[in-house]
């Protein structure tokens, strides 16, 4: 039993202080440092090797891990998003997609989210390094979008997107997910209608009146960007893609 | 702010709190405090509302000053 | 039901000493009175603007044309704008008028200079506001639990640190030998919250940090506000009330202090179960993990200490509108904790994570405990600050039995319909589209849920205002109430 204030007031500090030194400051140490690396590293005599480091025998017989070099010539990841996808993120951002679309796949065994086919490979710390925005998303209550862009809905240039967010339950009957038709502007057809003109079946009840189009708004070319940005299609030297 | 400017920023906060608790450690000690643990338990009782009186019930018509 | 002490009639022995007239404690109330009710009121304010916003996203869980094309009501904003409602405008209020009113009456000793914190009340309420109407027209952080723009954080700042002095000051200046485990709980939170705030702005909005490590403050800082500063307040209010309207002292005073220091301890770890299976080194998240499962600790101690005050005064806990609310939420706090360290090991992770389980886990927390400990704690408070009854018996009930059923059924919901959601999506044969339909009834269960809540804020609300409007109508009735009889 305690004597007196000495305990409590050293507990009431520590405890606080206890994790924020393990997870926060420690998290700082092991992740603040991390920089984009290319796929695979080379040791010092040129051949590839596996993770972030090698470990090389000393003349005394010791061992010390070394890290790897960057492989030259090859690309660096992850990359940051750029001019119009980056806009799109503020809009991801500014809608509160997050509050339903994960950004990050777990190690296969673990979940469906391999099965799924939401990526090949677990996303690590690595991943995230550029992102100013870390959205990993704490809910599934539509499908995990960490590499969107690469899908096969994504491989039209975005026209899918741009019907889905216009009206989810046109393109998945059930979806829960909100329309965003807001993001859309109605305008009358001048001649011939607009490239950017989505594609709505006319006998369907989403159709706009005849004469009338939809066309996107920059929020929503800009939030599509972003979307087909989402690629995950890149290895890091720690985390390869499930064979 | 690079990463190691980043850590030093932390160590300093964790500095000032560190401070804080010191400050208010020595001030406590100097007061010596909880001596008789168990008898804190009495202390939310007072003669005003004493050990053994309930202290609540659901409203009723009456005027309080009826019963007490 | 006739119960409590009751004034000495001829053929009835007198079974109890009689009070003397509250003279301290009633100019100690009187000290908090102007503060409180300030509070407390916004508080109010805050809970029915949050059911609003609560009912609008439930409702868009399973119907998303409602309301679909009003940009600011978009799903992802008006949940945004509930928590931060209900988290910054109800709780934080509320909290603050029990900190306030407990350490004044726990200390002996009348406010001083109360003056002050109208002064933070408006900042913390006009910040809040801001706030919420920035997540609404689209200046949402998609940061959980700190949503609000980052230009309200100052304001927000200033408001607490006037309200955390306030506390302390009363506490320094106390006429009671005995530092009592309430106000070691409150003057725990006081100074947690802070360091968790201010820590969680800079990290993630004012000075972003690194990749992931903004996630890992993020559920440092969400988890500990719950953690370090809803639930010590909750504990705080329990460890008072229970053994004050009972008229008789806690178990044991030992238990209660050893509850104290394994909370302390475990649960500012728990926050990284958030993040199991997310791209983080492990051993942090074990680190969590470890954390959340030594919660049992606190949570069991905690639970023995009040069953054995209670045990043997069922009866009176409930014909107190204070123990009935008080005592609900204490049982919640049990619960919700130990299914919390339940969902942070791995394979149960495995199916909760991601599914509205968590939503349903989320509220049992901060509604099924803290809320109701709220509640209670006002019964009690608002007769002795104004001097006056509550107006009407028939509401208090309304409202104990809508919102303890009501959070009932949402919980119950929002469990079952998440772990059958979990299973479903951890079954790649199934599309992920048929889970999503799957929810749908449990879903709707939510939204007659929050109906039912609804009606009992209502009714909070109504017997609340007509309080005040009988204080500020009428003079000061003289005496100190409730020790009246008949539920």
């Amino acid at each position: 039993m305690m004597k007196n204030f000495y305990t409590l007031f050293f507990g009431i500090f520590f405890a606080l202080a206890f994790s924020f030194t393990g997870l926060i400051v420690s998290s700082e140490i092991q992740i603040g440092g991390l920089q984009p690396t290319t796929s695979t590293l080379l040791d010092d005599e040129g051949n590839e090797i596996l993770g972030t480091a090698y470990f090389k025998t000393l003349e005394d017989g010791e061992t010390v891990e070394v890290p790897g070099l960057l492989n030259v010539g090859e690309p660096m990841y992850p990359q940051a998003p750029l001019g119009l996808a980056q806009r799109g993120k503020q809009i991801y951002i500014e809608q509160g997609c997050m509050y339903c679309h994960s950004q990050q796949v777990r190690e296969k065994g673990f979940g469906a989210d391999y099965e799924r086919g939401w990526g090949e490979r677990q996303s690590v710390a690595r991943d995230y390094i550029l992102q100013e925005r870390v959205l990993l998303g704490t809910m599934r209550t539509g499908p995990d979008l960490l590499n969107v862009g690469d899908r096969g809905i994504s491989q039209d240039g975005g026209k899918w997107h741009h019907l889905h967010l216009y009206s989810p339950q046109m393109i998945i009957e059930g979806s829960t997910m909100p329309p965003f038709a807001y993001l859309y502007e109605e305008q009358p057809i001048n001649g011939a209608s607009s490239p950017d003109a989505l594609a709505i079946d006319p006998t369907s009840k989403y159709a706009p009146e005849e004469g009338y189009e939809i066309v996107p708004s920059f929020e929503a070319e800009a939030l599509v960007a972003y979307l087909l940005s989402l690629k995950f299609n890149y290895e890091l030297p720690e985390s390869k893609m499930v064979e | 702010m690079g990463w190691v400017g980043y850590l030093l920023f932390l160590f300093f906060v964790a500095g000032i709190f560190f401070v804080i608790a010191i400050f208010a450690l020595t001030w406590a000690a100097k007061r010596g405090h909880l001596q008789h643990f168990e008898e804190q338990s009495k202390s939310i009782f007072d003669d005003e509302e004493p050990e053994g009186l309930e202290q609540d019930a659901f409203p009723t018509r009456r005027a309080p000053t009826d019963h007490i | 039901m006739s119960t409590v002490v009751t004034a000495p009639s001829p053929d009835e022995p007198i079974t109890s000493p009689l009070p003397k007239e509250r003279v301290t404690l009633a100019q100690i109330d009187k000290s908090v009175r102007g503060p409180a009710i300030l509070f407390i009121s916004t508080a109010c304010a805050w809970l029915l603007i949050g059911t609003v916003f609560a009912l609008i996203t439930a409702f868009k869980a399973h119907s998303p044309t409602f309301l679909g094309n009003v940009e600011w009501l978009t799903f992802g904003r008006v949940r945004a704008a509930h928590l931060n409602s209900v988290a910054f405008g109800w709780s934080n209020n509320a909290a603050f008028a029990v900190i306030l009113w407990l350490m004044a009456r726990l200390s002996k000793v009348p406010m001083m200079h109360g003056g002050l914190l109208y002064v933070a009340g408006a900042f913390w309420n006009v910040g809040v506001f801001v706030g919420v109407i920035g997540i609404l027209a689209g200046q949402s952080t998609s940061v959980e639990w700190l949503e609000m723009p980052k230009y309200v954080a100052p304001l927000i700042a200033i408001a607490y640190v006037c309200i955390a002095v306030w506390g302390v000051q009363v506490f320094v200046h106390r006429r009671q030998h005995f530092v009592y485990v309430s106000q070691w709980y409150i003057l725990a939170a006081i100074f947690w919250l802070p360091w968790l705030y201010m820590i969680a702005q800079i990290m993630i909005l004012y000075f972003p940090a690194r990749g992931v490590t903004q996630s890992l403050t993020n559920w440092w800082f969400a988890h500990n506000v719950l953690g370090l500063w809803l639930s010590p307040i909750g504990l705080a209010a329990a460890y008072y009330f229970i053994p004050k309207v009972l008229g008789k002292p806690i178990h044991s005073y030992y238990l209660s202090v050893l509850g104290f220091w394994s909370l302390a301890l475990f649960y500012n770890w728990a926050g990284v179960h958030h993040l199991i299976g997310g791209p983080l080194p492990v051993w942090m998240v074990t680190a969590g993990i470890v954390g959340s499962v030594m919660m049992v600790i606190p949570v069991i101690v905690t639970a023995v200490n009040h069953h054995l005050t209670v045990v043997g005064s069922f009866k009176q806990v409930w014909a107190s509108p204070t123990l009935r609310f008080i005592v609900f939420g204490a049982m919640s706090y049990t619960l919700a904790s130990l299914i919390g360290s339940l969902m942070a090991i791995r394979d149960v992770n495995e199916i909760t994570h991601f599914t509205h389980f968590t939503v349903g886990h989320a509220h049992h927390g901060v509604y099924a405990f803290f809320t109701m400990v709220m509640f209670g704690s006002i019964y009690f408070m608002m007769p002795r600050l104004l001097k006056r009854e509550w107006p009407s018996a028939a509401l208090i009930k309304i409202h104990f039995w809508s919102c303890s059923v009501g959070i009932t059924v949402m919980v119950v919901a929002l469990s079952i319909g998440g772990w059958i959601q979990g299973l479903e999506m951890n079954n790649p044969e199934i599309t992920f589209i048929e889970t999503v339909r799957n929810t749908i009834p449990w879903l709707q269960a939510r939204s007659v849920s929050g109906v039912m809540l609804t009606v009992g804020h209502i009714a909070f609300g109504l017997n609340f205002a007509w309080m005040l409007v009988g204080f500020f109508g009428a003079s000061e009735k003289k005496g100190p109430t409730l020790l009246s009889q008949d539920a």
